[in-house]
């Protein structure tokens, strides 16, 4: 075996360089053509370069039906290759077949079924890591039997929740009880966790709630993991046992003295269900130092609501607000009780609030004379314009009494900031200026009411001074990047991105602030992406999967079963990223736009991540993803008294369903923590860099970027099957889905591809005049939209190059450019098609290449015309005409005593930075 | 409104409000998924249900966690908080004190029954010595250049920015309250010797 020629093969196709890999393979077939493994090689090339899965597949198979094989296959890096494989062709469900066909000739091999088992966990198959385990404990030692058994039966629970066969989510759960009494007694909770699980998959529910009922009765609360208590209380829950969670909660709450929400919740459900009235009485009971505490006091709002009497709610809420309306969480408390139709907001408001906090405690004089005040009278001067905020929500986000409300913010912010910030010596640096968030909601109600440029520039100068006495308040930072990214400043975005130290998992998470359309908006592979994009696309190197499987693995020695299912879907997750995939089709387009002559591209041929993204990126198992999944909701209660009792994040969607779909991790919603604490829909639209991309974006995106490598033939193979998914997809998505996702021009892109390539399908096939002639029209009106829309951005109005012109502009070029060069490919790879004497040559010629020709004048006219300078001229102007109005005449800016020095520092920035954005336009 | 619940590995992706804090560490992923894998019951958060307006649902909040572990030898056995944070919307609650309580309440009898629970913090960090000591905790020493870099550190070379507190609370088993002292401000050690393998 050549290892050398073996590396080789690998290194050219890691580096694009399929004619080397074929050779190689082609040499090394030639010297030993009966290796499995050079064989093997020639169906990963088909795989890989034709993209031909099926015969990939069916090849590999052959040789795994061959007895006469098997010694040869027994090699590890032989196996792992035919493996891949099958994985990789959408085979992955016959990776076990593959060791249990081995596994008939040598049935005690341990080291062939320890791999097994390293194998499906790497590759996060749980079908096959639950053959292999309950294979791996048959042929254990005694010593070793114990532990080898309680994994077989975790994993048969494991493969029961993933999987969708009847029969086997009937038969799994009960062959690993059959397993599990085969090693009773069970020694730890961790152990009776597999049992309780097993028994609920098996729906012996009440079975389950008796086994954990042991453990209780035997074993102290403090002992017992709570995990196995969480599920006892869902359970019996489950089944209406209301009695026995009265018992237990009663003695939780008041013997152990654990005060614990949940445990709160399933007490007063259980009093409401017995039709127990003397709960009121426990409540008034209570020891005084629980009496106060947040859960009883919410628990009693709770009491008020379940027992529908307004008095209590009223007499409840008073008592919260008395301990807790001094505190942040007030507002995130109680909006739920606010919202609900039964609680009369007026009451709240103008009694409770504004009379007797606001005049009866003299916060309005206080207010007044500016006297000094307590961090506590701050947060409940906050928390009642949150709270006014939420109650006039429709009207000031329309613009009704929103200016009032503005200035009032404003003077209750000085009023904070003169007499509890400036002179608070024993502030920490730890502590949050609680007084920022009113300006957070002036944000919100002002670019609501009122977007504009100028706005958000307003807004911009107001958060650069929060930051000025508030260096580290990362929902600001947050606020402030969503701004630049609107005006496309992205170097700022960038910088402020920095000054988080955002790194390990909240890249996958918070990434986006940079990535979104960032190559159609700001392309600066050289300096911007280099640095910062490039830097975080580490995060996602292969080689921290082998570190985390380790850890997985670790799970398994330590006997560590509550954390392994989660587990599984963190991985997933993680794997299929949105994030990851977007960023790199991101990367893939600037190529596009540069036509490679970027350092980035240098540097692609060594490059370890960018080969091992292609990999990634060119998977067709995941371009066909089957469904896409995101976090956005999780799974909830939606009555008064929630059960959210384990705070996992719950998907509909069983783990198995990300393995080959995108998982979108992204945070769209930590910076609506602050203000009005959700998200305002429109707003958040306004800002954001274009429509929020998802599945069919990203896939579509892909898609294209891999069918620009080569023409496609349209003979059912290699790309044609790539096209077919396009195809597919495009098809069958909505118009109103793909409107969600995709400006106008990047509609216009996939479209002008769609039917050009639709096109050269019919020229192959002959189709008739008709349909050609339908296609070519859709073409030409696809052009003129593009050539249209080209024209109104380089207009003259035009003064300021936020995110939605730089987008069109650039794209549109990049768009000429790909699409000039694929035609020319096109031209050269069918020479028949695009010949002046084929029949439909007249109509190509009007509808593509002369259009072609148009696109291609208008860009060169807007050059010719210095039609960027003439708008970077008017930005200046623009710009120094709000300076100097902003400077002296804002409003907002002088109530909020920003120095005019201070304006005109973030104008020098900001005009900077567009030159920037200039020089690179020119560029492009 | 809190409640302790275990902390699961998809939590990692929606702690932003909490880790996004500056003085939050926020760990490279293996560190997250040795503490999961080895003490899987010491490892856990506090949530918040909230009202999202816009769905009209009920969801939750991360609040905080604790990442806890044990380790030592015979006298040595003890539980240590390796971090233990609270979301800045959710501080001045008691939140802090209550995932160092709770992990005492787990550390104490079986399985883990250990004889003392410690702790570094940062010398200058005076809120949190506040809390500590509240809670029990006293300093068993001071580690010299616990948070610096220098490769050849002195017991001499103290600096408050870069030293720590070694902390303890003694627990029930340790009747003698031999894992404590009273005079733990004056000892020094250096980062090396702190070693209980």
């Amino acid at each position: 075996m050549s290892t050398t020629k073996i590396s080789s093969f690998f290194h050219a196709l890691d580096s694009e360089n399929p004619k080397v890999a074929k050779e190689t393979v082609n040499k090394l077939l030639k010297k030993n053509p009966s290796s499995i493994h050079y064989q093997l090689l020639e169906c990963y090339y088909k795989l890989k370069i034709d993209h031909n899965y099926q015969e990939a597949y069916d090849k590999s198979l052959d040789l795994v039906t061959n007895p006469a094989n098997y010694n040869q296959l027994a090699d590890t890096q032989v196996l792992t290759l035919l493996l891949d494989i099958f994985n990789q062709s959408n085979h992955a469900n016959d990776v076990s077949k593959i060791f249990e066909l081995l596994l008939k000739k040598q049935p005690f091999n341990t080291s062939l079924i320890n791999y097994w088992f390293h194998y499906s966990l790497t590759n996060l198959n749980i079908p096959s890591l639950q053959k292999a385990s309950f294979h791996l404990q048959k042929v254990t030692s005694n010593d070793e039997k114990h532990h080898a058994s309680l994994a077989a039966a975790y994993n048969f629970y494991l493969a029961t929740i993933n999987n969708h066969n009847v029969m086997e989510k009937n038969l799994f759960p009960q062959l690993g009880l059959k397993l599990l009494n085969t090693v009773e007694p069970l020694k730890s909770d961790q152990e009776i966790f597999i049992k309780v699980k097993l028994l609920i998959a098996c729906n012996q529910v009440d079975q389950a709630i008796e086994v954990i009922a042991k453990l209780i009765d035997t074993k102290k609360f403090n002992e017992i993991d709570i995990t196995l208590v969480l599920i006892y209380l869902e359970l019996l829950h489950q089944t209406n046992n209301y009695q026995k969670i009265h018992d237990f909660t009663n003695h939780v709450l008041f013997d152990q003295k654990f005060n614990d929400f949940n445990f709160w919740n399933y007490w007063l459900l259980a009093a409401s269900k017995l039709g127990n009235q003397e709960v009121l009485k426990s409540m008034e009971n209570l020891p005084s130092e629980l009496k106060t505490s947040r859960n009883v006091l919410l628990t009693y709002i709770n009491c008020g609501f379940l027992f529908k009497d307004d008095e209590l709610i009223k007499k409840s809420v008073a008592q919260y607000y008395e301990y807790y309306g001094n505190k942040k969480c007030a507002y995130s408390d109680l909006i739920k009780y606010v919202k609900n139709p039964a609680f009369d907001t007026q009451w709240f408001i103008n009694d409770l609030l504004l009379g007797k906090y606001y005049k009866d405690l003299g916060l309005d004089t206080k207010l007044s004379q500016k006297t000094k005040s307590t961090i506590q009278e701050v947060t409940m001067l906050v928390n009642l314009q949150k709270f006014k905020f939420l109650q006039n929500e429709p009207h000031l986000l329309s613009g009704t009494g929103s200016k009032e409300y503005i200035a009032e913010n404003i003077k209750i912010f000085n009023y904070c900031y003169d007499n509890y910030l400036v002179h608070n010596k024993d502030l920490l640096k730890t502590d949050y200026f609680i007084g920022n968030e009113l300006l957070i909601m002036n944000l919100q109600v002002e670019l609501s009411a009122n977007f504009s440029k100028q706005s958000v520039i307003r807004q911009v100068i107001i958060l650069r001074y929060v930051l000025s006495f508030s260096p580290e308040d990362f929902i600001v930072k947050l606020w402030l990047m969503k701004l630049y990214n609107y005006l496309n400043l992205a170097t700022l975005t960038a910088e402020t991105f920095n000054s988080l130290s955002i790194k390990n998992v909240q890249i996958d998470t918070l990434n986006h602030y940079l990535s979104t359309r960032m190559a159609s908006t700001f392309p600066d592979m050289d300096k911007y992406i280099n640095s910062v994009i490039l830097k975080n696309l580490k995060f996602y190197d292969d080689s921290q999967h082998d570190y985390l499987i380790h850890f997985l693995n670790n799970c398994y020695t330590n006997e560590s079963f509550t954390k392994i299912e989660k587990y599984f879907e963190f991985m997933k997750k993680l794997a299929a990223s949105y994030e990851k995939f977007y960023s790199f089709a991101e990367l893939m387009e600037i190529e596009e736009l540069t036509s490679g002559r970027t350092k980035f591209a240098d540097q692609k041929k060594s490059n370890y991540d960018y080969s091992n993204l292609i990999k990634l990126n060119t998977n067709n198992n995941i371009i066909q993803g089957k469904k896409a999944s995101t976090n956005d909701h999780d799974h909830v209660h939606d009555s008064i008294l929630s059960f959210n009792t384990t705070g996992e994040i719950c998907n509909n969607s069983s783990p198995t369903d990300y393995q080959w779909s995108y998982s979108d991790n992204r945070d769209f919603t930590t910076e609506w923590n602050a203000g009005i604490g959700h998200i305002l829909r429109s707003l958040d639209t306004k800002l954001s860099v274009g429509p929020r991309t998802g599945d069919q974006y990203l896939k579509l995106k892909n898609l294209r970027h891999l069918l620009l490598k080569s023409p496609i033939d349209f003979d059912g193979k290699g790309n044609s099957k790539l096209f077919d998914s396009f195809e597919k997809i495009l098809v069958e998505t909505s118009q109103e889905l793909l409107d969600k996702q995709f400006t106008e021009v990047e509609r216009l892109e996939i479209d002008l591809y769609y039917n050009f390539w639709k096109l050269v399908r019919s020229l192959l096939s002959n189709d008739k005049k008709e349909i050609i002639d339908q296609q070519l029209a859709a073409i030409s009106t696809i052009f003129a939209t593009i050539i249209g829309e080209f024209g109104k951005i380089t207009a003259a109005y035009v003064d300021v190059v936020n995110w939605e012109v730089a987008h069109k502009y650039i794209t549109t070029i990049r768009l000429y450019k790909s699409f000039n060069k694929s035609f020319k490919a096109y031209k050269q790879h069918f020479p028949r098609l695009f010949n002046k004497n084929h029949p439909q040559y007249q109509g190509m010629s009007t509808h593509v290449i002369d259009h072609l020709s148009e696109l291609q004048k208008s860009i060169q006219d807007s050059h010719n015309d210095n039609r960027l300078k003439q708008i970077s001229v008017k930005n200046k102007t623009m710009l120094n005409g709000l300076a100097s109005t902003m400077i002296t005449e804002d409003e907002q800016l002088k109530k909020l005593n920003i120095d005019g020095n201070f304006t005109k520092e973030v104008f020098k920035v900001v005009e900077a930075r567009y030159e920037t954005i200039f020089q690179l336009l020119n560029r492009v | 409104m809190t409640s302790i619940v275990p902390f699961q590995a998809t939590d990692l992706f929606r702690l932003n409000p909490v880790n996004l804090d500056v003085f939050t560490e926020n760990f490279p992923l293996t560190f997250y998924f040795q503490y999961l894998s080895e003490w899987p019951t010491l490892f856990y958060k506090s949530i918040e249900p909230t009202y999202n307006v816009e769905l009209l649902t009920n969801e939750f909040v991360c609040s905080g966690y604790m990442m806890g572990k044990t380790e030592g030898r015979k006298m040595d056995w003890h539980a240590h908080i390796t971090a233990v944070t609270v979301n800045p919307a959710y501080r001045r609650l008691g939140l802090a004190s209550l995932l160092c309580v709770q992990l005492e309440e787990l550390t104490k009898s079986d399985p883990y029954n250990v004889y003392f629970v410690d702790l570094f913090v940062k010398v200058t960090n005076k809120l949190a010595l506040v809390l500590y000591e509240k809670l029990g905790y006293s300093v068993y020493r001071r580690v010299v250049g616990y948070y610096g870099s220098n490769p050849n550190p002195s017991v001499k070379d103290v600096d408050d920015d870069t030293d720590a507190y070694d902390m303890r609370k003694a627990m029930m088993r340790d009747t003698k309250k031999q894992s404590v002292r009273a005079n733990g401000r004056d000892v020094r050690v250096l980062p090396h010797e702190i070693n209980f393998d």
